[in-house]
C-alpha cells in the first residue's frame, strides 16, 4: 500500500519535543526550511510526541510519498536504518547517528564534538582565574566523552595549570540530578562550568550560572536553549556554547539529496566545513579579552587546518601522546611529496637533456639501441656531473683527507672539498631570499620582486662599502649590511604602501619595481655613471673598503669563498621562526595572511602588517644582494642578476613558508645550481637553464600534490592542511 | 568603495589639479623665454613606399603651441580644483577659482601674443590638425575606458595631464629640429599590439575568474615555436612565405594553448593557487625555451630565421593621410589583433557564451546551479587565453623582429595585465590602455633618437612607472569579477 516517492517531498521527524524546542528540532527544521526555498520543496513534519511513536511517525512520512525523510535523534537510528533498508528508494538522512558504512541510502551526520569542545576548553583556559574548571557529563556514551577529553585537551592546549573535575548525572534528563553535580562542583572550587547532560546538563548551567560561576553550554546557542534568550536568571554568566550546526548539516544534505549526489553513510561535519564552532559571547563579551578572542581565532584555523588536533578518538577515547605514536601518526606525505617532486622532476630533466642533445640525434641515426645507448650515457654523465659539482668527488676527498691525517698538508683536502664549500656558498643566498618571500606568503602577500629588492640592496650596500673610508670593521660592516637590508626594505615596501592604501596588485607591483630597479642600477653603474668605477671601461662600481668584507672561512684560500653570511644566513632562520611564530608582530602577519577580513574584525591594523611585512621580506631580499656584494664580489657589476627572484618562490613553496624548509630548500638548490654550473662545462655540456626547468617541475608538483599522488598512487591523507597564499587582485 | 580609498581619491584629485596648474605655469615660463621663431616641425608623411596621399609638414610655432597649452591645462587645473574643493567649502573652491582664472588668463594673454606674433603662417591648418591626432591615439583608445565607468572625470584629467604633458614635452624635445609624427604613432601601435593581445588573453582568462599571470612564459613560448616552426618551414621545407608564416603561427598558437591548458588542469582541476600556477609556468617558459634555444637556435642558425611579415595596404583606407599608414598599412597580426579584440567584444556581450563566462566569472555556484558547466567553460576559456597569449609571442617574431632571444618578452606580459586592469577588463579599455604603454614605449625610442639630455634609462623606466600609476590610480574603481583568482569547488 506504499504510494512511490514524490521527488520533491520532504519528510522530517523530530526527536521526542516540539518543532520550536529550540534546539536540534528547530534548527534541524531551519535548515530544512533554507534548502526548501531554494529548491522549491514541499515539506511534511511529523512532531513526536513520545519515543515509542517514532517508528509509526516515520512510517507515516514513508506512506506519504516522501522521497527524502530527515530524522533527528540517535537513540532510534537503528529502527530508522531497518525501515530505510525496506524503501530504497527513499533517501534517509540520519541527525547524530553513525550508520552502517555499507548503506546506500542513509546518510548519517555527525558532527566533531571534540572540536567545538575543544575550542570550549581553550577558552575556558584562557578566562578561568581559579584555575579549577568543572564538566557535567550526562552517561558515559560517545558523544558525551568526546566533548569530555576535547574540553580536557583543549583546556590543556592553553592553561597547562588548570584542573578539569567532572561530575555525571547518569541520565540526560533528571533535572534534580543536574542540579546536584553543579552544586558539587561549585563547593570544589571551580569558576567555570561546561556541561553537556542534555536537559539535565541545561538545570547544572542554570543553578551554576545563578551562583555566579560561567557557564558553557553544549550542542545549540544555551542562549536560547537554557536562558530564554538571556531572560532566565543567570543568563550574564553564560560564556559561551560549543555549538553543533544541526542547520548547516540538513540545508548541506537535503540539498544534495534533491540534486542526487547525496553519499550514504557517514558526514562528519567539523570545523573545517563549519559544521561545529562556538556560539557568539552575548552578555559575556566585555569578559573576554582582545587577546583571548585572537587566540581562539588562532586556535580555530589551526584545528581547522590539521596543524593541532584534539587528540580525541572515534569513541571519545583519549588518543596516547608519545615519541612512537607520534610518529606514526605524522604525516608523512608532507615530507614524501617534496620529495618525490625533486625526483620526478629529476626524471624529466633526464628525459630533456637525452632527448636534446644533438650526440643522442647522430647515434639514434645509425641505430635505435646505439641512440638508447648514447642517451643513458649522456644522463649519466650530466647527474654525475652535477653531482661531482654539488658534493665533490669522493674519492679525490677520500685521498686529500688521507694526505692530511698522513701529513697534515690541508691543499689537496681543501681542493677536494671546494665543490662542497662552493654549494653552501651558493645556498647562503638562497636562504635570505627565500625566506623574504616566504614570510610575504605568511602575509597572504606575493613578494614576486626579491629581485628588485636585491639590486637596490646591493646598490645600497655597495655604496656604503666604498664611499665610507678609515671605519673599523665592526662598524662599517654592521653599516654595508644595514644598508643592503634598508634598501630593499624601502623598496619593497613601496609595493606595500601601495596595497595597503589603493589595492594595487602586489605581483604587478613588484615587478614593475623590478624593471625599475634594473634600470637604475644600469644608469647608476654604467661608464661615466654617478657610481660607476672612475676611469674603468666596465660597467661596474668601484672595490669595497676590506673593512666592509664578509670574512671568509679559509683565509689562506681567497678563492673559496665561503663565508660568514652561511653564519648569518643560518641566524635569519631562527631570527624568522622566532619573529613569525613566537612574537605578536608575527601573529598578527599570520593573521592578516590566513584571513585578513577576520583579522580586521579582530582589531589588527591590515594596512600596517601589509607595509611592514612587505618591508621585512625586501629586508631579507636586499640582505641577498648585501652578501653577494660584501661576502663574494666586492664590488657590484651593472649585469648583477642571479635569477633570485624566480628561484626564492621556488624555495619559498617547496620550504613550505616555513624556515626550516625554507634552509633545506636552499641548501638543496644551492647544490643543484653549484652542480649545474660542473654540468655546463664539457663533457657533459647540458645548458644550465634545465636547472630552471626542473625548478619549475618542482613548483608545480609541490603546488598540486594531487599529481604526485596520481603518479606514485599515493593515498590522499584525510585532513588536508591548506596555505593561503595569495587571493584575487587584492581585495581585501 | 571604502573610505582609505576614498582618501587617496582625493589625494589624487589634489595632486592632479596642482600638476596641472604646475603644468600650465611652466609651459608659460618655458614659452616666454623662448625665441619667438623657434619652431617644431612634426613630419606626417609615413614614408616613401607609403600609398597614403601626401600632406605638408606640421610646423608648430613652440611658444605658441605651449600657450595654447598652457590655457587648457589652468582650464582642467581650474575644473578639477573646483570640483574637488566644492566638498570642502565654498571660501577654498573661490580661492581655488581665482587662482585658475589667473591662470587661465597669463595663459591666454600668452597665447594671444603668440598668435598676433605669427599671424599669416600655415599654423592654424597645423594646429587642427595635431589636435586631431592627439585625439585619435588617446581618445579613441580612452573611449573604452571611458564606456566602462560611470565617474569618468578623474580618469578624463588623469589622461589629460598625461596628453598635454606629453606633448607639450615632444615639442619641446623637437624644437628646431623635425621628427615624423605619422612614424611615431605608427610605432606605438605596433608596439602596443604584443601588449594589447597579453591584455586581452587575461580578458578571456579573468572574466572566468582564472587569473592568469602565465601570460608572459606563453607569450615567450610562444614566440620560440613560431620562429621554430616557421624556420622549418621556410628554410628546411622550402615553402613559400605565407605558408611558413602559417605554420609559425600555427606553433605558436599550439605551444599557447598546450600552456594554458596547463594552467587550466592545475588552477581548475587541481584547484592549485593560480598565481603560483601561472609563476611556476612562466619559470619553466624561461627555463624551456632558453635550454632548447641554446641547444637548438645557437647550433642551427637557420633555424631561428622565419622571415618577418610584410605590411600590407589595405585598398583605399591606406590613402587617408595620417591615418591610413597608422592603421592601415600593417601587417597581418595587427589586422588580426583588431579582429581578436572585436570578437572577443562580441562574443563577451552579445552571445550565450559571454553570459556564461560572466556568470562563471562573478558567481560560479550560481551558474553552476543554473547548469553551466562551470570546468569545461574555465577549460574553453583559459585555452582560448593561451592561444591569445599564443598570437602576441608569434607577433613578437613574424610581426616584429624576426628572430627568437632568450627572455625576449621583456615583461610585456605583466605590463599586458597592467593594461587589462586598467581597461576594466573590457576588450576595448585593454586595447586602449595598450596603447597607452606602446605610446610610452615609442616616444622613449624617440627621445633617444631626438638625443634629449635624459639619460636613456629614466626614459626606458616610463612605461614601468605608468604601470604602477595607472594601478594605483584606477584599481581602486576597477572592480575585477566577483569570483577572480578563487577555485571553484563543485559541490
Amino acid at each position: 500500500m506504499q504510494a512511490s516517492p514524490e521527488k520533491h517531498r520532504v519528510g522530517l521527524v523530530t526527536d521526542v519535543g516540539r518543532i520550536d524546542d529550540g534546539t536540534f528540532n528547530q534548527y534541524a527544521y531551519a535548515g530544512l526550511m533554507r534548502a526548501v526555498q531554494e529548491h522549491d520543496l514541499e515539506v511534511k513534519v511529523v512532531e513526536t510526541v513520545a519515543s515509542t511513536h517514532y517508528e509509526s511517525n516515520v512510517q507515516k512520512l514513508i506512506d506519504e510519498g516522501c522521497a527524502i525523510i530527515v530524522t533527528i535523534g540517535s537513540t532510534k537510528g537503528a529502527a530508522v536504518e531497518r525501515m530505510a533498508m525496506r524503501d530504497p528508494a527513499i533517501r534517509f538522512i540520519l541527525v547524530d547517528y553513525e550508520p552502517l558504512p555499507e548503506s546506500r541510502n542513509v546518510t548519517g551526520l555527525v558532527f566533531a564534538e571534540d572540536q567545538a569542545a575543544f575550542l570550549a576548553g581553550a577558552l575556558a583556559g584562557l578566562v578561568t582565574q581559579k584555575d579549577k574548571i568543572g564538566f557535567v557529563g550526562g552517561m558515559d556514551v560517545p558523544p558525551v566523552r568526546k566533548f569530555h577529553r576535547g574540553f580536557e585537551h583543549g583546556l590543556a592546549y592553553t592553561n597547562r595549570r588548570a584542573e578539569l573535575v567532572h561530575a555525571y548525572t547518569e541520565s540526560f534528563t533528571d533535572l534534580a540530578a543536574g542540579q546536584e553535580a553543579a552544586e558539587e562542583l561549585l563547593a570544589q572550587g571551580v569558576d567555570i562550568v561546561f556541561a553537556a547532560a542534555g536537559k539535565s546538563g541545561g538545570s547544572a548551567l542554570q543553578a551554576a550560572a545563578q551562583q555566579g560561576a560561567w557557564v558553557i553550554g553544549v550542542d545549540q546557542d544555551a542562549w536560547a536553549t537554557v536562558f530564554e534568550k538571556g531572560a532566565a536568571a543567570g543568563a550574564d554568566r553564560l560564556l559561551t556554547s560549543a555549538v553543533k550546526r544541526v542547520d548547516q548539516a540538513v540545508y548541506w544534505a537535503v540539498g544534495q539529496a534533491v540534486s542526487g549526489k547525496l553519499e550514504g553513510g557517514v558526514h562528519v561535519f567539523s570545523l573545517a566545513n563549519d559544521g561545529v564552532g562556538l556560539a557568539p559571547y552575548h552578555l559575556a563579551d566585555p569578559a573576554v579579552s582582545s587577546e583571548a578572542r585572537g587566540k581562539i581565532l588562532e586556535v580555530t584555523e589551526t584545528l581547522r587546518t590539521g596543524k593541532v588536533r584534539t587528540r580525541v578518538g572515534t569513541q571519545g577515547e583519549a588518543l596516547v601522546e608519545g615519541f612512537l605514536p607520534r610518529l606514526m601518526a605524522w604525516n608523512w606525505q608532507s615530507v614524501m611529496i617534496p620529495f618525490l617532486a625533486i625526483v620526478t622532476a629529476l626524471i624529466i630533466g633526464a628525459v630533456f637533456i637525452a632527448a636534446f642533445d644533438p650526440q643522442v640525434w647522430a647515434a639514434f641515426g645509425t641505430s635505435f639501441f646505439a641512440g638508447l645507448a648514447r642517451a643513458w650515457q649522456s644522463i649519466v654523465q650530466a647527474y654525475a656531473a652535477l653531482f661531482e659539482g654539488a658534493f665533490g668527488n669522493p674519492a679525490r676527498i677520500a685521498s686529500g683527507l688521507r694526505i692530511y691525517f698522513d701529513s697534515g698538508d690541508t691543499v689537496l683536502l681543501m681542493r677536494a672539498i671546494r665543490p662542497l664549500t662552493e654549494s653552501l656558498r651558493i645556498a647562503t643566498p638562497y636562504v635570505f631570499a627565500g625566506l623574504a618571500v616566504a614570510l610575504g606568503f605568511r602575509c597572504g602577500l606575493f613578494n614576486i620582486g626579491a629581485e628588485g629588492q636585491y639590486f637596490i640592496g646591493g646598490l645600497a650596500s655597495v655604496f656604503v662599502g666604498y664611499s665610507l673610508k678609515g671605519l673599523p670593521w665592526f662598524i662599517h660592516l654592521p653599516l654595508s649590511l644595514g644598508a643592503g637590508m634598508l634598501g630593499g626594505a624601502l623598496w619593497a615596501a613601496i609595493a606595500g604602501y601601495l596595497k595597503a592604501k589603493t589595492g594595487a596588485h602586489e605581483v604587478i607591483n613588484t615587478i614593475m619595481l623590478n624593471y625599475i630597479a634594473y634600470r637604475l642600477a644600469d644608469y647608476l653603474l654604467n661608464v661615466g655613471g654617478p657610481m660607476a668605477r672612475p676611469g674603468d671601461q666596465r660597467p661596474i662600481s668601484p672595490e669595497i673598503e676590506p673593512s666592509a668584507y664578509l670574512p671568509q672561512f679559509f683565509p689562506a684560500d681567497p678563492s673559496n669563498r665561503l663565508n660568514v653570511g652561511l653564519i648569518l644566513a643560518l641566524l635569519a632562520v631562527v631570527v624568522v621562526y622566532w619573529l613569525l611564530f613566537k612574537t605578536t608582530l608575527g601573529f598578527e602577519i599570520r593573521a592578516v595572511g590566513a584571513n585578513p577580513r577576520a583579522a580586521r574584525t579582530a582589531g589588527i591594523n591590515v594596512s600596517r602588517n601589509f607595509v611592514l611585512a612587505m618591508a621585512l621580506s625586501g629586508a631579507l631580499a636586499g640582505m641577498t644582494g648585501a652578501h653577494d656584494i660584501l661576502g663574494v664580489l666586492h664590488y657590484m657589476p651593472n649585469a648583477f642578476s642571479a635569477g633570485y627572484g624566480f628561484d626564492s618562490i621556488a624555495l619559498a613553496l617547496l620550504g613550505k613558508s616555513h624556515p626550516v624548509g625554507v634552509l633545506l630548500a636552499a641548501l638543496l638548490f644551492g647544490f643543484l645550481r653549484a652542480g649545474a654550473q660542473r654540468m655546463q662545462a664539457p663533457p657533459a655540456s647540458v645548458p644550465i637553464d634545465i636547472i630552471s626547468v626542473m625548478q619549475a617541475l618542482i613548483i608545480i608538483f609541490v603546488a598540486a600534490p594531487e599529481l604526485i599522488r596520481l603518479i606514485y598512487q599515493l593515498r590522499a591523507p584525510k585532513e588536508t592542511a591548506e596555505t593561503v597564499f595569495t587571493r584575487g587582485w587584492g581585495n581585501v | 568603495m571604502d573610505k582609505r580609498r576614498k582618501k587617496f581619491f582625493y589625494a589624487l584629485i589634489y595632486a592632479g589639479a596642482a600638476l596641472l596648474l604646475a603644468l600650465c605655469l611652466t609651459l608659460c615660463a618655458t614659452a616666454t623665454y623662448t625665441q619667438p621663431e623657434q619652431s617644431t616641425t612634426f613630419v606626417l608623411n609615413a614614408g616613401s613606399e607609403s600609398q597614403a596621399l601626401p600632406v605638408g609638414d606640421l610646423v608648430l610655432p613652440s611658444a605658441m603651441t605651449w600657450y595654447v597649452y598652457g590655457l587648457v591645462c589652468a582650464f582642467v587645473g581650474g575644473w578639477q580644483a573646483a570640483r574637488l574643493l566644492q566638498r570642502n567649502g565654498w571660501a577654498l573652491l573661490a580661492v581655488s577659482a581665482l587662482a585658475g582664472i589667473a591662470g587661465g588668463v597669463w595663459a591666454a594673454t600668452g597665447a594671444l601674443y603668440a598668435a598676433v606674433l605669427l599671424m599669416g603662417g600655415e599654423v592654424w591648418a597645423g594646429a587642427a590638425l595635431l589636435t586631431g591626432l592627439a585625439g585619435l591615439v588617446f581618445l579613441a583608445g580612452l573611449a573604452g575606458l571611458v564606456c566602462a565607468r560611470r565617474r569618468i572625470s578623474l580618469s578624463i584629467a588623469l589622461t589629460a595631464i598625461a596628453i598635454l604633458a606629453v606633448f607639450a614635452f615632444l615639442i619641446w624635445a623637437a624644437r628646431d629640429r623635425s621628427t615624423n609624427l605619422t612614424g611615431l604613432l605608427s610605432s606605438a601601435l605596433l608596439r602596443s599590439v604584443p601588449i594589447a593581445l597579453a591584455a586581452l588573453s587575461g580578458v578571456l582568462c579573468e572574466r572566468c575568474a582564472v587569473i592568469n599571470i602565465a601570460i608572459e612564459g606563453m607569450m615567450l613560448t610562444s614566440a620560440f615555436f613560431a620562429a621554430l616552426f616557421g624556420s622549418v618551414a621556410a628554410n628546411i621545407w622550402h615553402w613559400p612565405s605565407w605558408a611558413a608564416f602559417i605554420c609559425g603561427l600555427f606553433g605558436a598558437l599550439l605551444a599557447g594553448a598546450l600552456l594554458g591548458l596547463l594552467l587550466a588542469v592545475l588552477a581548475v582541476h587541481f584547484k592549485v593557487d593560480q598565481i603560483i600556477a601561472g609563476t611556476a609556468i612562466n619559470i619553466l617558459a624561461v627555463g624551456l625555451t632558453s635550454f632548447l634555444s641554446s641547444r637548438i637556435l645557437s647550433e642551427f642558425q637557420n633555424l631561428n630565421n622565419p622571415g618577418i611579415l610584410n605590411r600590407v595596404s589595405i585598398p583605399l583606407l591606406s590613402r587617408i593621410p595620417v591615418i591610413g599608414p597608422i592603421f592601415f598599412e600593417q601587417n597581418v597580426l595587427v589586422y588580426m589583433l583588431f579582429a581578436v579584440m572585436a570578437i572577443t567584444h562580441i562574443m563577451l556581450f552579445y552571445t550565450r557564451w559571454g553570459l556564461r563566462t560572466r556568470a562563471v566569472g562573478e558567481h560560479p555556484r550560481a551558474a553552476d546551479t543554473l547548469g553551466i558547466d562551470v570546468f569545461k567553460n574555465r577549460y574553453v576559456n583559459v585555452t582560448l587565453g593561451g592561444m591569445v597569449a599564443g598570437l602576441g609571442g608569434a607577433f613578437l617574431i613574424l610581426g616584429s623582429v624576426g628572430r627568437f632571444d632568450e627572455m625576449m618578452t621583456a615583461g610585456k606580459g605583466f605590463i599586458g595585465l597592467a593594461a587589462m586592469i586598467f581597461g576594466k577588463w573590457m576588450p576595448f579599455g585593454a586595447f586602449g590602455a595598450a596603447l597607452i604603454f606602446g605610446f610610452a614605449d615609442a616616444l622613449q625610442t624617440r627621445l633617444a633618437i631626438l638625443q634629449v639630455a635624459i639619460p636613456s634609462q629614466f626614459l626606458l623606466m616610463a612605461p614601468y612607472l605608468v604601470t604602477m600609476i595607472a594601478l594605483a590610480g584606477v584599481i581602486g574603481e576597477a572592480i575585477p569579477p566577483a569570483a577572480d583568482g578563487q577555485p571553484y569547488e563543485k559541490q
